[in-house]
This record gives C-alpha cells, structure tokens and sequence, in this order.
C-alpha cells in the first residue's frame, strides 16, 4: 500500500496468532531477495565481470592494501612498511617483486604487524622510520583481518573484502572513465599537488613553526616506547630469517631543518644504532618537493623510488655475490 | 557498546533469548534493567553507579509526587527531583564551561578555582545523561501534572514502591533507548509495561526498522564520515567552494543517517521486545519551513522541550515579543543540550532567530498547509522549491557549528567559502559524497512528491508498494553487508 514508505516509523502491535504468522512469513521475501543479491555479486566477481577497486578513501587503501597481501598466498620478496610517507611511493616503480605496506595516516607498526602475522615472511623488509613512530600499532585494522571467522569468509567469498565494495567498484570505474578521456590532466599531477601555492606554503609555514620547537618529553616518551615496540617486532620477523633495512624518507628542506625534527632523528638514531641495526645508505643530497610539507610530490616520489630501487639492486646483489 | 558492535549484536541476541523464554516471563522487566545496566557500563563500570543514583533519586521523588495529597507537595518533590536532576547534569556536563564562564567574567582565578577546573576538564562526560535526564525531568513533571497519566490509566496512587521502583528503573535504563533516545514520554511508555508474548512481536516492522536504521547508519552515516572529515580544520581551506558547499550538504544528510539509523534501530529493538518507542524523525529534509523542520527533526526532543520549557515559558500566549523570546530561549537550551561548548548556543540562538523571523514573516507554515488552489501545479512547486532550498539551505549552515566546534573556524569556513570560489572542484571527494548521499535525496524527493504532490492521485492509490518494499528491504541488507563503513564513530554520543 502507499502507506507503506510514507509510515515508515510506526508499527502495529497486534498479538493474535494470524498477524504473527503473516506477519513472520512477510520477513522471508526480503532476505530472499538479500541472498539472490549476494549470489549474484559473487557471480559477478567469480567470472571477472566486476573489477576490483582500490579504495576510494584512505582507510578504505589501507585495508585493501592489507588484505591484498594478507590473502596472497604466494611469497613476496620485497615488503616496505611505513607511514603515509611510504604510501606515497609508487612501488611499480621500485621492483614488480614489492608490495608496498605504507598505511596512509597510519604508522609503521601496523605494516610491521601484518608482516609479522602473516606466515609466509619476504625475503627483505624495508622499514620506514620517521617522527610518526610515535604513533600507535592500529589494532582496529589488523585485528579484525587476522579474525578466524571474518579471514575465512572473505578468503572464500570475495565479496566481503573491502576491494569489491559496490561503491568502491563503481567508484573506481568512474575514476578510470574519467582517466582515460583526461590522459592530460592526469599527467599534470604535480601542477595540481602544488596549484593552491598560498595554502601549501601556509601549511610548510605552520608546519615549521609547530617544529621549530623542543622535543617534549611527553613525545620523547611515546617515540621510545613505540621504538621498543618496533624493536621486538623486528626481532620476531629476523627470526624467520628475514632482512630488514630500516631507512627515512626525506621531506621539505626547511621542515626537515626545524628543531624538533632534527632532535627526532637524532633521537632515532640512537634507539635504532647502526651497529644492531642495518640503515639503508644515504641517498644523494637533493633538494625534494613536497605538496604539504612532507609528502614528495609525485614526480619527486618516482625519483625517490628509482634510486631506492638502485640502492636494493646493489644491496641484495652484494648478499648473492 | 554501540548498535554496530559484534558484542552489542551477542549481547542482544542472549538478552532476548533469555527475555521470551517462558521461565523468566515474571522476570522480563528485572532481564531488561540488569541488561541495561550491562550495556551502559560496558567500557566504564562508573556509570552503572550514576545509573543508579538518577534511579534512586527518580524513584523518590516520583514516588512521593505520587502521594503527595497537597499541590504543593508535589510541586515540592517535582523541584527536587528536577533540581537533582539538573545538579547531575550540570556537574558532568556543563561544569566546566560553567567555572569557566565565571572565572573569565569575574576575573576570579585562583588555587580553588583552578583545581576546579582541572577536576572538571578531567571528568568524562557519560553517554546519554542528557538523554536520560530529559526523561526523568519528564517523568516528575507528568506526574505532578497527572493528566498524561490518568489519560492513560497507567497509574493510581495505590502502586507500591517496589512496582514503582521497577517501572521507574525500566524506563530510565531501557538500553534501546538509553543512550540516544528517542526520548519517550512516562505516561506512554509506563502503560507498556506488562508481560511480553513472542507472538506479539511485530516481525515485519521489526525487520524493517533494523534494516533500514543499519544501513543508514553502517553505509550512509559511517561511510560519509570519510569524506565529510575534509571540512574539519586545516583540510576545508585547500578546497574550492562548490566542493565544500556539497561537503557541507554532505555532512547535512551525514548527520541526518547518523542520528536517524540510531534511533530506527533502537526503535526496532525496543519492538523486538515488545516496547513502543515515539517516532524521531520524519523526512525532515522535505520542510519547508523551520517550524516543520523541528516537527520532523528529532521529534521527541522537539516536543519535549515544547512542552516541558516552550509551554511554562508561555508559548505563544503572551504576545509576539514573548513569543520570540521565548523560541529564542527555548532553542539556545536545546543548543546547549547537544554539548557543553558556545558553539552549540550559537547554533541554538541561530534556529531560535530563524524560527522568530519566520513567524515575524508569517511563513511558519507547513507543506500540508501551505497549497494554494489559486497557482497552478509548477508555479506551486516552483515556489515550494525556493522555499525548500532556504530551509534546507539554513539548517545545513547551521550544522557547520556541529562539525568545527571551534567557532573561529566555524566563521574561517565561510570566509573560505567566498575565498576560493574560483577553485576547481575536487572530484576524488565531490564524487563519492554524492553517491552515498543520494539514498536520502533519492528518498526525501519520492515522499516530498508523494507526500505533496501525489497523495491524492487515484492511481497511485492502487499501486501496491508492498512488494517492491520487500525488494527495497532486500536489497539494502545485501548493500548493508557488503558496503559498511568503519563503525567506530556515533555523532550524538557525545549528546
């Protein structure tokens, strides 16, 4: 009836035996239609009608990137874990061998963690290590994929990962759409990382200024205590005879200057020292664009990444040799 | 624990086992209360102790309204309670603005005053007070008023302690609506109060209310969530204007899920246990004025403070500038019910100016009211449209002081919005906030049409809608399953 949707709030409290009946029996036909729904999407997905997304905002990225790697039960030689500094690096770029773990907004633990849980361990881990250490292991996102019951439904029914969400789907087909008749613009991503100048020289300046303070000791405090944090992780993969290399991504000039920053790598240094831990050699000094302060724009990302890619070429040739 | 947690979902199910099973059917009040109790102290044991402090002092005073003989006497117990009531709330919630407020005034700082204030800004808030202390407030006031209840013969004076003691521990801990309403009334929800059969419940509705509360809330609600956080501060500065305008409409439907799904689902629960919960929300995006917006929004806030504040200020029966006065008041009151911070006064004194001007203009009508057989079907929908757009566009600049609870940024947001006009748009954002959007669009726009338009529209009338409400059902639990945001958020927690 036309009442329906308009009296979607109130209901009908009758206790006779026929109303229950009737009224338990019309609970069936929405859940039916439910379950043609799912079986039609996982047919969907089974026979490569529906593409898979790669997230449409941050968290949604961190997870797919996560379950990716969780649910691929082949070895992956290269992981690198980190922060959204580490995201930011294009790793088709670096090796078609790596996967890259850097959590956007997130810290290098949770990759670190991933790793750690998951059984079959790479053959050489890049840890980033930077001042966002002090932030802590994202238990929400890793708990729940290393979930019995949530891991075993989604490694048998696709559907439920976070990468053929409908929305995600559209979503990214959209984006590929929009792409392919906007190759140009596409191309232009630096032009429009920096385009709003007054804002990102804003941000760099306020960025310096948070920064060109001491350490507290309250952050002192939380850097040291996510280091042994980390520190244990590592030594739980080396176990497994995995290399890992820790290293730090550069940034903006002036911000990496600021006080603060300076006393957090120094601070670094000495809770991961080069005699107990292995550092990545120090890249040729340049002077690196960011889009905020941090993060490398994308055509200095690429750059960054392929003299990453020459530095683990040589290290991991100098291991076989 | 929220609605959306797996724990509430285990915690539900034991609790309405052990409710309808035939061996505990004396017991089924007593079952809801210590569940009640589990739920609310679920992260925080504390609150189970301020539970049953706001029982204790309900409990009696209510009951002494009850056998007071004299007028005065139950006015006297309906002040202490209200009183009481007002100390709790005040105390968690508002004690620190209010030390604040006076230390800033009088210039008054010093040893006392200062570990005043650090006691306050470290007390945690609890979830729901305001809510619960709007039902007791409610509850002490119908009862010296005694109409409601004799209305409904609910109640007489020969009810011992012990009944009253239960019914009163029900319906302030009744967890359904506990910690985000709806806020029900006393005298409706103390009549419902009797042994609940299995076969009474009203599965259809039940389902229905359930699925379509989570997926506003799980799809709509939690997933624009990921968006709309681009109009916190810094992020809105980088934005042009047309991507923070629909941001900000974004974060207009945002809301609207958010609160809605909750109270749908809690009205579903409370079904599934034989409770009847007031209605909460109504299609409030339709109005077409303000007035009609607050009978549409957050129903049984609305009337509660029409009744229990509007209607003793006076109402509108003491001339216009009382009247104005008085909406004014009453808004800023329910401003700062939502949270203990200016912002939220300033929301509420700008709903109480728009409401004062609207009667001032004459223009408080609503959509029902306003049809004027004189125009013509697209000169009527045309106007309804402009009218629409300002309402609509009014409620959601309002909410702005919701999102940036900092007011500097409240106003910096709208200087931006005249400073980046010339900014492209951000597609990455303006995308997806859409298409979670348009469920809501979708479905005010088919009610405003029916609702307005349509309703007497013989054919119309004799389409069924049944089926193709079934495959709505269907379909939104399949879409709530497989596209749930991240549940880690409720927005009116806080209130």
């Amino acid at each position: 009836m036309l009442a329906a949707p308009i009296h979607l709030y109130t209901f009908s409290f009758r206790g006779d035996r026929m109303f229950f009946i009737s009224n338990l029996s019309l609970v069936i036909r929405p859940f039916l239609v439910c379950i043609a729904c799912l079986i039609l999407y996982q047919g969907s997905i089974f026979y490569g009608l529906l593409p898979s997304s790669e997230g449409i905002n941050q968290w949604q990225a961190n997870i797919i990137k996560a379950e990716k790697y969780i649910y691929n039960r082949d070895s992956t030689p290269i992981v690198l874990v980190g922060s959204s500094l580490a995201n930011n690096l294009p790793t088709k770029y670096l090796s078609d061998r790596a996967t890259n773990l850097g959590m956007s907004g997130g810290s290098t633990q949770t990759g670190l963690e991933i790793v750690r849980k998951k059984e079959i361990k790479p053959s050489l881990l890049l840890v980033e290590l930077n001042d966002t250490i002090g932030r802590e292991l994202d238990t929400k996102l890793v708990t729940p994929l290393f979930h019995p019951l949530t891991s075993f439904i989604k490694i048998h029914f696709p559907m439920f990962r976070q990468e053929y969400r409908p929305t995600s789907v559209l979503m990214q087909y959209l984006e590929n759409e929009y792409k392919q008749r906007n190759v140009r613009e596409v191309e232009r991503q630096d032009e429009k990382q920096v385009i709003n100048s007054d804002f990102r020289q804003k941000m760099i300046k306020q960025l310096v200024e948070d920064r060109n303070i001491e350490l507290d000791t309250q952050q002192k405090q939380s850097i040291v205590k996510e280091a042994e944090f980390i520190k244990n992780q590592i030594a739980d993969i080396q176990k497994e005879a995995v290399r890992v290399i820790l290293f730090d991504i550069p940034g903006e000039s002036v911000v990496d200057n600021t006080t603060k920053q300076r006393q957090i790598r120094e601070l670094l240094k000495s809770l991961f020292p080069k005699n107990s831990f292995e550092w990545l050699p120090e890249l040729p000094a340049r002077k690196w664009i960011t889009s905020d302060g941090i993060h490398l724009v994308q055509s200095n990302a690429k750059e960054y990444v392929s003299q990453l890619d020459g530095v683990i070429n040589r290290l991991l040739n100098e291991n076989h040799s | 624990m929220l609605f959306t947690s797996p724990e509430f979902a285990i915690f539900f199910l034991v609790t309405f086992i052990i409710y309808y099973l035939p061996f505990f059917q004396k017991q089924q009040p007593i079952i809801i209360i210590a569940g009640s109790f589990i739920f609310y102290g679920w992260n925080s044991s504390w609150l189970m102790g301020l539970l049953a402090l706001s029982i204790s002092l309900n409990t009696i005073t209510s009951f002494k309204i009850l056998h007071s003989l004299r007028k005065r006497q139950k006015h006297l117990w309906m002040t202490l309670g209200i009183v009481g009531n007002l100390l709790i709330l005040g105390f968690f919630k508002y004690g620190i603005l209010i030390t604040n407020f006076i230390t800033t005034t009088f210039h008054t700082s010093n040893v006392l005053t200062d570990s005043a204030i650090t006691l306050l800004s470290d007390l945690p808030v609890p979830i729901g007070l305001s809510f619960y202390t709007f039902l007791s407030i409610g509850l002490l006031a119908d009862l010296a008023r005694e109409q409601s209840f004799v209305l409904r013969g609910s109640y007489s004076k020969k009810i011992s302690f012990r009944h009253h003691l239960l019914s009163t521990s029900l319906f302030i801990t009744f967890f359904p609506s506990l910690i985000s309403g709806p806020i029900s009334r006393a005298s409706d929800f103390y009549s419902q109060v009797q042994p609940k059969f299995l076969k009474d419940i009203p599965w259809y509705d039940v389902l229905r209310s359930l699925i379509i509360g989570y997926y506003l809330k799980m799809v709509i609600a939690d997933n624009l969530k990921d968006y709309t956080y681009w109009i916190s501060f810094p992020y809105y500065q980088s934005l042009g204007t047309m991507t923070n305008i629909v941001l900000l409409v974004g974060y207009s439907i945002q809301i609207f899920a958010d609160f809605a799904g909750y109270s749908l689902i809690a009205i579903g629960l409370a079904a599934a246990l034989g409770y009847q919960l007031p209605q909460n929300f109504n299609f409030p995006y339709v109005s077409l004025s303000l007035s009609e917006f607050w009978r549409r929004w957050h129903i049984s806030l609305s009337t509660w403070l029409r009744d229990y504040l509007y209607f003793p200020l006076g109402g509108n029966r003491k001339g216009k500038i009382r009247t104005y006065i008085n909406l004014i008041v009453v808004m800023t009151l329910g401003g700062l019910w939502h949270g203990a911070t200016w912002n939220y006064a300033v929301w509420g004194i700008f709903h109480g100016c728009g409401l004062a001007v609207e009667r001032l203009l004459g223009v408080n009508q609503t959509s029902k009211e306003i049809q004027d057989r004189s125009k013509s079907f697209w000169q009527q929908f045309l106007l309804d449209l402009i009218r629409w757009f300002f309402v609509f566009s009014f409620v959601s600049i309002g909410w702005i002081f919701f999102k940036l609870v900092n007011f500097d940024a409240a106003i910096d947001f709208f200087i931006t919005l005249t400073r980046n006009l010339h900014q492209r748009l951000s597609l990455d954002i303006i995308a997806p906030t859409t298409l979670f959007a348009l469920p809501i669009i979708i479905s005010h726009s088919f009610y405003f049409l029916i609702y307005k338009y349509l309703s007497n529209n013989k054919l119309l009338k004799n389409i069924s809608l049944k089926s193709s409400m079934d495959l709505v059902l269907g379909v939104l639990l399949a879409l709530t399953l497989l596209d749930a945001g991240s549940t880690d958020t409720f927005i009116y927690f806080q209130f």
